[in-house]
C-alpha cells in the first residue's frame, strides 16, 4: 500500500530579466525564488491497484514521482510505502520497488542485456534459481527470448523497454512505477506492454503506479487516475467517474438513407453534409428528445460516444 | 564486493567492444606517463637540479604521481567529471533506486579502465627508477603504506567535487581546475620558495608524491609534517563526505 499525507516539495530556483545585461547583474545581485512543485497532496493506493498518475507538464508528477521513489527527499509530509519510508529506509525500500522510466536507461548500451540482469542479480542478491526462472518466465511474458543476447544498441526501441521492464521486474517487486514507459513506441509494441502489465497485475497483485500523457495506456491500464496540475492534487478518481465530472459533450455521427430531420440541425447545431449529420451535443440534453428526433428519419448507422480521455484531460489542464 | 567486481567486469565488456579505440588510447595514457620523466631527464642534463633530489630520485616521484593518480583515476577520479552530467541530465535518480549506497553505486559506475594504463606507466617509471637507485625491497611496503594517504586524499577531493556539482549543478572548469592543483604534487616539497613550502606543506598534495617518493628511495621523513597533512587530509575526508550527504538531501531533481 501507497499512503501519502501532506506532501509538498519547495525548491529554490534563481530568476532574472532577458538580457545580456540582466545576467551580469543576476552574478552580483542573484534573485530566487521558492517554487512548490507539490503542495500539500495526500492519496492512498491499495495492494494490487493499478493507478494513472496525470498533469500537464510542470504539475508536478515527476518530482512526487522522485519522492515515492526515495530519489529527492520531501520539504515536508509522510509517504509510507508498504511499511517503508522512501527516504529513511531507502536500502530496504527499494528492494520492494521496481521503477521504469521511459526516458532513461538502466541498461548498458554496448553489451547484452543479460549482462546488466546478471549485474542486478548481484545488487539484489538473488539466488541463482530464482533468477533464472523470473528471467525465464519475464522473457517469456515479454517475449523477448532472443533478444536478451543481442547489444542493447542494435535492438529496436520496443525490444530494448521491454527488457527494462525486465530489469525493473527481475527481484520480485510488489510496486512499479512507471514513468511514461511506452513513449515513443509504435502502436504494436504500446499493446504488447500494456497486455504483459495486465496481466502481470493479475497474477501477481502488483501495484502499478503509471505516470504518462498516453491516455490509451491510462484507459487499458488504470482503474483509477489521479490528476495534478500545479502541485495541486485536482481529482482522484475513476476513470468513469472522471468522465461524470468533465464530459460536457457526446459526440455524434449519423447516416440517413435518404433526408436528415431539420431539427438536428436548427435545434441541436449539428452539422450535415450529404447524407451525414456530425457533431456534438451537450451531454445534460434530454436524450430522449434528442434519439426522437434521429429516428424521425431512416438511420443507415449511428455512433455516439463521449469525448475521449485526452480530450477530457486537455480541458482539465485548460480550466 | 561481489557487485563492484560485476559492475567492473560490465565495464570492461562495454569497453572491449571497441578494441581500436581501447588500444590507441591505452597506448597514449600510458606514453604520456613518460613526459614527466623525460622532462626531469632533460632538466637536469642541463646542469639544474631541485636541492636534495637526484635525477632518478625525482623521477621517481613522478613515477610515485603516475601510479597514485593512476589509481585514483582507474577507481574514482571520474567523479569529478560525470556527477556534472549525471545530475544536469537527472540520472543521478537512477542511482538511488538500487539498494546500494548511492556513492558506492557512482563509483562503481565511473570507474575508467583506460586510466589502469597510467597506472602502468607510473610502475614502469618507478621499475626503471628502482633499478638506477637500488631500492632496497624493504621500501617497497613501505612505500605502499605511504600511498594510502594519497589515495584518501583524492578520494576525498572526488567526493568534494561530486557534491559540487549535485549543489550547483554546473561548475564549469572544476575538472580541469583540480587537474592543474594536482600538478604542484609532481614536485616535491624542496623545488618550492619558502612560502609556498609552507602551503604545500599543509596541504594534503604532499601525500601524493612527496611522502611515498621518500619512503621509496629510503629517505628520512618529516614524522611531524606528515601527522599535519594527515590531519588535513583526514579533515578534509571527513567534510567531503558530509558535503555528500548533505548535497543529496538538497538534491531537487528538478529537471521534469
Amino acid at each position: 500500500m501507497i499512503r501519502v499525507d501532506d506532501l509538498r516539495k519547495e525548491y529554490t530556483t534563481n530568476t532574472r530579466d532577458d538580457g545580456f545585461l540582466a545576467a551580469i547583474k543576476s552574478v552580483f545581485n542573484r534573485e530566487t525564488k521558492t517554487v512548490r512543485a507539490v503542495n500539500d497532496i495526500s492519496f492512498t493506493v491499495e495492494t494490487g491497484e493499478m493507478v494513472g498518475f496525470l498533469g500537464p507538464n510542470g504539475a508536478g508528477k515527476s518530482t512526487t514521482v522522485k519522492m515515492l521513489t526515495g530519489g529527492i527527499k520531501s520539504t515536508s509530509g509522510h509517504i509510507e510505502v508498504n511499511g517503508h519510508h522512501p527516504w529513511d529506509d531507502r536500502k530496504d525500500y527499494v528492494q520492494d520497488i521496481g521503477v521504469v522510466f521511459g526516458q532513461k536507461t538502466q541498461l548498458f548500451q554496448d553489451i547484452p542485456a543479460v549482462d546488466a540482469f546478471r549485474l542486478i542479480q548481484d545488487i539484489y542478491q538473488i539466488p541463482e534459481d530464482d533468477f533464472q526462472r523470473r528471467l525465464t518466465e519475464l522473457t517469456d511474458l515479454f517475449n523477448v527470448d532472443e533478444v536478451t543476447q543481442s547489444p542493447v544498441r542494435k535492438l529496436s526501441l520496443g525490444q530494448r523497454m521491454k527488457c527494462e521492464f525486465i530489469a525493473s521486474l527481475l527481484h520480485g517487486p510488489s510496486v512499479l512505477y512507471l514513468d511514461e514507459p511506452t513513449i515513443g513506441l509504435d502502436a504494436n509494441a504500446k499493446q504488447s506492454v500494456r497486455t504483459v502489465l495486465k496481466r502481470l497485475n493479475q497474477e501477481t497483485n502488483i501495484t502499478l503506479f503509471l505516470t504518462t500523457h498516453d491516455m490509451d495506456d491510462v484507459e487499458a491500464l488504470c482503474e483509477r487516475v489521479i490528476v495534478l496540475d500545479d502541485g495541486n492534487k485536482i481529482y482522484d478518481g475513476t476513470i468513469q467517474g472522471l468522465r461524470d465530472k468533465y464530459v460536457r459533450v457526446k459526440h455524434v455521427t449519423i447516416d440517413y438513407q435518404d433526408t436528415i430531420p431539420d431539427e438536428l440541425i436548427e435545434t441541436y447545431g449539428l452539422h450535415a453534409q450529404n447524407n451525414r449529420v456530425q457533431g456534438q451535443i451537450r451531454a445534460e440534453a434530454d436524450m430522449q428528445a434528442f434519439f426522437n428526433t434521429v429516428f424521425q428519419e431512416p438511420v443507415l448507422d449511428l455512433t455516439f460516444h463521449d469525448d475521449d480521455l485526452e480530450h477530457i484531460i486537455q480541458r482539465i489542464y485548460n480550466e | 564486493m561481489t557487485t563492484w567486481w560485476q559492475y567492473i567486469k560490465i565495464r570492461c565488456m562495454e569497453r572491449l567492444q571497441y578494441p581500436k579505440d581501447l588500444t590507441f588510447f591505452t597506448i597514449a595514457f600510458f606514453l604520456v606517463q613518460l613526459t614527466g620523466p623525460v622532462f626531469v631527464l632533460a632538466l637536469y642534463n642541463t646542469g639544474a637540479s631541485i636541492p636534495g633530489w637526484t635525477q632518478w630520485e625525482l623521477i621517481s616521484l613522478q613515477g610515485m604521481f603516475s601510479i597514485t593518480t593512476g589509481i585514483a583515476g582507474t577507481l574514482y577520479w571520474g567523479l569529478v567529471h560525470q556527477a556534472s552530467s549525471l545530475v544536469r541530465d537527472g540520472r543521478l535518480e537512477l542511482f538511488r533506486i538500487r539498494p546500494v549506497n548511492t556513492l558506492w553505486l557512482l563509483t562503481m559506475h565511473v570507474f575508467n579502465e583506460e586510466e589502469i594504463a597510467s597506472l602502468l606507466g607510473g610502475i614502469t617509471v618507478l621499475g626503471v627508477a628502482a633499478t638506477q637507485l637500488n631500492v632496497a625491497s624493504q621500501h617497497l611496503l613501505l612505500t605502499a603504506a605511504y600511498i594510502i594517504p594519497g589515495l584518501l586524499f583524492l578520494l576525498a577531493v572526488a567526493v568534494l567535487a561530486a557534491s559540487l556539482h549535485v549543489y550547483f549543478i554546473k561548475v564549469p572548469m572544476l575538472a580541469a581546475i583540480l587537474t592543474d592543483i594536482l600538478d604542484f604534487s609532481k614536485f616535491p616539497r624542496e623545488a618550492f620558495s619558502l612560502v609556498n613550502k609552507t602551503i604545500i606543506s599543509l596541504s594534503p598534495l604532499l601525500l601524493i608524491t612527496h611522502y611515498p617518493a621518500k619512503a621509496f628511495i629510503g629517505a628520512p621523513i618529516d614524522t611531524n609534517g606528515f601527522l599535519i597533512t594527515l590531519t588535513v587530509c583526514l579533515a578534509l575526508t571527513t567534510t567531503a563526505f558530509t558535503a555528500w550527504h548533505h548535497a543529496l538531501e538538497s538534491y531537487d531533481g528538478a529537471h521534469g
